[in-house]
């Protein structure tokens, strides 16, 4: 997986392209989790306009992340979900853990 | 390779993350031809990754998937040679207390995105799922 990267301030926005379906995508995100966490910078945006599409195992790696970040005093934020994505946070629940963003610049601006 | 009729397709997958790719793009492709739309191939890619996933993680031995398209249904199998498990057992990892879970939602996705899911459970896990073309 790839993803794009960029700091607005003293948030941190995550762009991950393709699809997430598991496998080294999780410790390829978590890895550079903990190396922001482990910088100070706590506070993360993961922009998914660029995700196609997830399964269990991308959700897996969302709630994985949002964990790591509270646990070390930050949090996360979701934006620019498509439909199929918006879908299954609906059908999972998940959109009730998740602080979900029509857009990047509105999920930054919830930091502050 | 093709069965008699040259429609079905069988795959042995390896046991590893690069099987996940490949059932995407064989599930893909093949869901495309038939003509199902944009959402519906992208629900039947998902399904199918869960399935394989599982086979990965929670089953032993070869990792086989199967397509069959019909005129108005992809029908898809994945099943390994592990000692299988038991769906009943599954917790749901919609209620509070799985909620923050990272793992367990496969199969709950599965029926939520598929018009059928049957699980068989013995001797291996083999999990049917079905589509259908809406016209």
């Amino acid at each position: 997986m790839k993803f794009s990267y960029r700091e607005e301030g003293a948030v941190t926005i995550l762009g991950p392209q393709g699809k997430i379906m598991g496998g080294a995508d999780a410790s390829l995100l978590h890895q550079r989790l903990y190396e922001l966490i482990d910088k100070g910078r706590k506070k993360v945006v993961i922009d998914l306009s660029g995700v196609d599409w997830m399964n269990s195992s991308g959700l897996g790696i969302l709630i994985g992340s949002l964990i790591s970040l509270r646990n070390n005093g930050g949090d996360l934020r979701l934006a620019c979900l498509n439909e199929r994505i918006r879908n299954l946070l609906q059908v999972t629940k998940l959109d009730s853990i998740f602080d979900v963003h029509e857009t990047v610049e509105g999920a930054i601006e919830s930091f502050i | 390779m093709l069965d008699e009729e040259g429609k079905r397709i069988v795959l042995t997958l390896p046991r590893s993350p690069s099987a996940v790719k490949e059932a995407d793009e064989i599930t893909e492709r093949v869901a495309n031809q038939m003509g199902f739309d944009p959402k519906s191939v992208d629900e039947i890619a998902i399904s199918t990754t869960e399935a394989v996933n599982n086979a990965i993680e929670y089953g032993q031995g070869k990792i086989f998937l199967s397509l069959l398209p019909s005129k108005d249904r992809l029908i898809i199998e994945v099943w390994d040679e592990g000692p299988g498990f038991n769906p009943q057992k599954l917790k749901d990892p919609a209620s509070p207390e799985n909620i923050m879970r990272t793992r367990g939602r496969g199969i709950f996705i599965m029926r939520s995105l598929m018009d059928e899911v049957k699980i068989r459970f013995r001797r291996g896990t083999k999990v049917t799922l079905v589509k259908y073309i809406r016209s």
